[in-house]
């Protein structure tokens, strides 16, 4: 662990990506960036390995780290997304003073949203009012599930769907947004549950959400679900599973990013469809029409279906 | 307390059974979903509490009734505890393999996640852990695992349920199964089956999934058929031995099962009347043939003989009724009675000649070349050592032949090797040998040694002394005390019936008893009624059964462990009972 860490330069961001992200209904350029903090404080989750990605970087070194993703700021990018694979509103791994200056700075070009990511623990009115005041601001939260037990046990997040209600409530008096993430297919559930699990969550959550995301689980280094997976314990969720619960969601507006699709980690079907599914999945969160879904088909599809009917008299292993 | 699950028959771990759904089902059986009805996943629940709510609900008298439960990996310990629902009609309850305590009553255990279970050691260790954690008179049921070519070896294990789950979504991703493996059926230049799926697919010329899938389950049907009749027919073990040469994972299965010992002898019966082959290595390793030797090596006492005879086996048993043992006989004539003679054989090693209708000495096939390898060697040599430390010989003539010889005279047992055979000219070898040297030897009385051996055999050492104590005489096959009372039947199964008067010389030794509770039971013990039994009891045992009220002879049709824990189905057929 020391070894790599000594790799991984507090002076350098993790990532930085220009792609296309929905800004008031229609498709605008958007930047994403992941600075590199000292990573996330709870960091217990399951499925979560972003913390291998963290270095202990000071106020100075996050300033060097943005203004070196700041030069791929082009004219027409309206959203920034700014990642920290843990909470931007945890002083810890962001301090506040840069907290204010990233936000001014980004507030004098032509970006009009700025997306961050927190914890509910961290989101205190203030800080939304003060964020708010100085650019658009949406916060997305990782709810992944409206089931407690689930959220408990499954994926070890370590708060409870009351205090992602909360949160959410601040942040919307605070006058920013909410942007939801939902996981499907935690740990322990059957591919027919995780799809009505994912239902039912985006159901529940819909009153509290300007936004949902639904993030396909895949198999990242050095979590209990990789071991899982390593053990034929697991199986990523098929992208008909995928496409079931975006078809399927309530009105709130669902995007997907089908990360890792179709390879041995990632959420994938036969192997023959994976492409052209992810990609009907990708022109959804653009587009938001159903339609996408409609010509789609695949000899998989009736093995999925027969995976969803039998999982759950399994009772834990997955059996496809 | 199982209520709706009775076992009514047994082959070592496995079992036949009976589950008392609305229509029985006979085990070991495929358990379709419509079986079933289960209150779900504890994750598809916002809390413990509205899923006990929501198992009220779902309870069905008719069906197996599955209770709330917690879903999780094999290898991840469940993370919360469910309390037990109070049903009363059958219920099947998921245990996690690697995380069980003391699992509430119930009358299915489901081995939760048992479709993850590839690994030979992993299998093994989470059958063994169920059952050594479970009632014996509860089923087990391991659900999505089951296949054609391995279901033979899940229920050899002991598991009385399986479900087409696996192979169904096998067949939905192309997977076409047989009992002789499966493969994917693009790779297939013909379908080796001739069912109507088969038939239309290849009409066709073009595989359609649901028909793969059909054609998968009828094959798990027809396997599970054949199982349950291999059981019934006592020779599940020759055919698991065959079958799982399907792949090297279930043939080690097998293997680790063999090493691990305890598990299967406390479940092998006795004896059974069918043949025992002996075709494979595994073969070597059967309980049946590790009991034999022990019992030889530490229950039997050879006699006092001067002479040791050493013959070969014969493929007719016993081998008195077979051409070559009758030659020998003849060629020894007189001089019989002053020698003792002991057959020298693959896989039992050491058979002594009383012992010669004990199962499976009277029971078994084993396929001659004359060739001996090296671990059938190996394990006849070391027998036979440990069975000469224990005995005092003064001379030992050999009439063997072939490797068998070769075998035994490098290394280096001193005997007078005579060179077998059968020809007038080798009995002539074998008579002067024999001659020589018994001819100051004392004369034995064998029939007396045979019962000796046989009770020894069956109730351990000494009972054959206890049994022989005083004035008695072997009318035939009886043994009859002064007064001409029969004490006991040398049966033509290679066992030893006792009646009344026998068990109550037997008693003092403590062996093979069954307490029973204050009542005179007629017909057959239940185990209910079983206060306490003998551990070491098997199935196919003569017992003697002692009560307040009681007291009488039987055959155990269980093993003495599963009398005490059981609260269901036949301990003991009784075969004479005294009031006392």
């Amino acid at each position: 662990m020391k070894k790599r860490r000594s790799r991984l330069d507090p002076t350098r961001p993790v990532a930085i990506w220009r792609s296309k992200d929905l800004l008031e209904g229609k498709p605008t350029d958007s930047l994403t960036i992941i600075l590199r903090t000292r990573g996330c404080r709870w960091n217990r989750c399951t499925m979560c390995g972003f913390a291998a990605e963290g270095a202990p970087a000071t106020a100075e070194d996050l300033m060097v780290q943005f203004r070196v993703a700041a030069d791929r700021l082009s004219s027409r990018t309206r959203v920034v997304k700014i990642y920290t694979s843990g909470s931007f509103f945890d002083p810890m791994e962001v301090p506040a003073q840069v907290r204010e200056r990233i936000l001014d700075l980004l507030s004098g070009t032509g970006v009009e949203k700025v997306v961050l990511e927190s914890r509910p623990e961290y989101i205190a009115l203030d800080v939304v009012l003060d964020c708010v005041s100085r650019i658009d601001v949406e916060v997305a939260i990782g709810l992944e599930t409206s089931n407690d037990l689930v959220r408990s046990h499954s994926v070890r997040k370590g708060f409870t769907f009351s205090d992602f209600k909360a949160a959410s409530e601040i942040v919307h008096r605070g006058g920013g947004t909410v942007k939801t993430y939902l996981l499907l297919k935690p740990p322990f559930l059957s591919e027919g549950l995780a799809i009505s699990d994912a239902l039912r969550s985006s159901r529940a959550a819909s009153p509290y959400t300007d936004l949902f995301s639904l993030n396909l689980c895949n198999i990242q280094r050095g979590t209990v679900v990789e071991r899982m997976w390593q053990q034929g314990s697991y199986r990523p969720p098929w992208l008909w599973s995928a496409v079931e619960v975006l078809k399927n969601a309530p009105s709130v507006p669902i995007i997907c990013d089908p990360v890792a699709a179709g390879t041995r980690r990632g959420p994938r079907n036969c192997g023959r469809c994976d492409r052209a599914i992810a990609e009907a999945i990708r022109k959804h969160a653009l587009t938001q029409d159903p339609g996408v879904f409609e010509h789609l088909d695949c000899g998989c599809k009736s093995a999925w279906e027969k995976v969803v009917e039998l999982e759950d008299l399994a009772f834990g292993a997955p059996l496809a | 307390m199982t209520r709706y699950f009775e076992v009514i028959g047994r082959d070592g771990p496995a079992r036949r059974g009976r589950l008392l759904l609305e229509r029985t089902i006979n085990t070991p059986a495929l358990i379709s979903n419509d079986r079933i009805v289960s209150a779900g996943s504890l994750w598809s629940f916002g809390s413990v509490e509205e899923a006990l709510e929501a198992a009220d609900g779902t309870i069905d008298k008719d069906k197996l009734f599955i209770p709330p439960h917690v879903s999780v990996p094999l290898h991840v310990e469940p993370p919360v505890d469910l309390p037990q629902i109070e049903t009363n009609g059958p219920c099947g309850l998921v245990v996690h393999p690697f995380f069980l305590d003391e699992p509430y009553p119930a009358d299915v255990y489901i081995m939760g996640a048992a479709g993850s279970l590839r690994n030979p050691r992993e299998l093994l260790k989470a059958v063994l852990e169920v059952k050594e954690k479970t009632p014996p008179d509860s089923a087990l049921y391991a659900p999505a695992l089951a296949t054609p070519a391995n279901l033979a070896l899940l229920v050899y294990l002991g598991v009385d349920l399986v479900d087409s789950t696996r192979v169904v979504v096998d067949g939905y991703l192309r997977r076409y199964h047989t009992h002789d493996g499966s493969w994917n059926i693009e790779d297939l230049r013909e379908l080796p089956c001739r069912c109507q799926y088969c038939r239309a697919m290849e009409k066709e010329d073009r595989p359609d999934l649901q028909m793969i899938s059909d054609h998968n389950h009828l094959k798990l049907e027809e396997e599970i058929r054949l199982v349950r009749e291999m059981i019934r027919r006592g020779c599940l073990r020759e055919y698991v031995e065959r079958v799982v040469r399907v792949t090297p994972e279930e043939t080690a299965t097998l293997r680790l099962l063999d090493q691990e010992g305890r598990y299967l002898e406390r479940r092998t019966p006795i004896f059974r009347k069918s043949v025992m082959y002996s075709n494979t290595a595994e073969s070597l390793h059967r309980v049946e043939v590790t009991r034999y030797a022990k019992r030889v090596l530490d229950r039997y006492r050879a006699p006092e003989s001067e002479v040791l005879l050493l013959l070969p086996c014969s493929a007719r048993k016993p081998y008195s009724k077979s051409r070559s043992h009758r030659l020998f006989a003849g060629a020894l004539g007189s001089w019989r009675k002053r020698i003792h003679e002991v057959i020298l054989t693959s896989p039992l090693a050491v058979v002594p000649r009383e012992l010669e209708e004990v199962y499976p000495a009277a029971h078994y096939d084993v396929p001659v070349t004359g060739r001996w390898d090296l671990e059938e060697r190996d394990w006849l040599l070391r027998c036979l050592d440990a069975y000469l430390e224990r005995s005092s010989y003064k001379k030992i003539i050999a009439h063997i032949d072939g490797e068998l010889r070769e075998a035994v005279e490098e290394h280096g047992i001193d005997a007078v090797y005579t060179g077998g055979g059968t020809n007038g000219e080798a009995l002539s070898r074998l008579t002067k040998a024999v001659k020589k040297a018994a001819i100051d030897a004392s004369v034995l009385d064998h029939k007396k040694l045979r019962v000796r051996a046989v009770t020894d055999y069956f109730f351990g050492s000494q009972s054959g002394d206890l049994l022989l104590a005083g004035e008695v005489r072997i009318k035939g096959r009886e043994v009859q005390n002064g007064d001409k009372k029969t004490l006991a039947t040398l049966t033509p199964n290679g066992t030893i019936a006792l009646t009344i008067e026998g068990a109550r010389r037997l008693e003092p030794m403590g062996a093979h008893i069954v307490e029973i509770g204050e009542f005179l039971p007629r017909g057959d013990v239940l185990s209910p009624g079983v206060v306490d039994a003998d551990e070491e009891i098997r199935p196919g045992d003569d017992v003697i059964v002692r009560g307040e009220k009681a007291f009488g002879v039987g055959r155990a049709r269980m093993s003495g462990w599963e009398m005490v824990r059981s609260t269901r189905g036949v301990a003991v057929e009784l075969r004479k009972v005294e009031k006392v």
